[in-house]
């Protein structure tokens, strides 16, 4: 009795480890480039993640007329274009600090190893700019969910199911249960 | 019949039954 409930504490114990948690955690980011930097990245998608952008962009100090364009990485090497490239000027009397230039497209999805990032056609003396977003953050194999796809798809037939464990397992126990009808006197 | 003697067979039973139903599954399994 008592192995009979460990065991079903342990199959108990192994179901929610079992069962994906597509729960969105929200994760936001802002990091202002150096005085000067041209070019500001966003963080890197770590492995095993998956993340979707719920809003995001880049803010400036520099009040001229300058072309942003934001780009996102994609791995091995590309810088492919994200967002309309647009010019910007802040007005001198209107200068916040943080003036939002350009958006990210929100609903991109980023796989790991991805990031995005925004640059400016400018000279040296450019001031500074931010990257911020909001994103939320699922684990990869919630991607199909995300896509609105089905989790599961395959390209052939489905394998049979394999009942050689159980077909042991009954053979075993039809073996016990004759041995014990033996010792019945 | 004695309890023990329905035991015994009650226990061939369930046995042969076991033993019948794991061959079916695997040969249902065959089918797939």
């Amino acid at each position: 009795m008592r192995r009979f409930l460990i065991l079903v504490g342990a199959w108990l114990a192994a179901v929610p480890a079992s069962a994906q948690d597509c729960t969105p955690v929200p994760h936001r980011y802002l990091a202002w480039g150096a005085p000067g930097e041209r070019i500001v990245w966003g963080e890197t998608v770590p492995l095993g993640q998956v993340w979707e952008l719920e809003s995001g962009g880049a803010a400036t100090t520099d009040n001229r007329v300058l072309e942003y364009m934001a780009q996102h990485f994609v791995p091995p090497g590309w810088f492919v274009p994200h967002a309309t490239s647009g010019y910007h000027s802040n007005s001198p009397t209107s200068v916040t600090g943080s003036t939002p230039v350009i958006a990210f497209q929100r609903g991109t999805i980023l796989s790991a190893g991805e990031a995005l990032g925004v640059r400016v056609n400018s000279t040296p003396d450019f001031a500074t700019m931010a990257v911020l977003y909001k994103v939320f953050v699922y684990p990869e194999a919630c991607l199909a969910r995300l896509k609105g796809v089905a989790a599961l798809v395959s390209a052939g037939a489905p394998s049979p199911p394999d009942f050689t464990a159980l077909l042991q397992a009954a053979q075993i126990a039809a073996t016990a249960l004759t041995g014990l009808a033996a010792s019945v006197p | 019949m004695s309890h023990h003697q329905s035991l015994k067979v009650l226990l061939v039973c369930v046995s042969r039954a076991l033993e019948m139903i794991a061959h079916g599954l695997a040969d249902y399994a065959k089918t797939l």
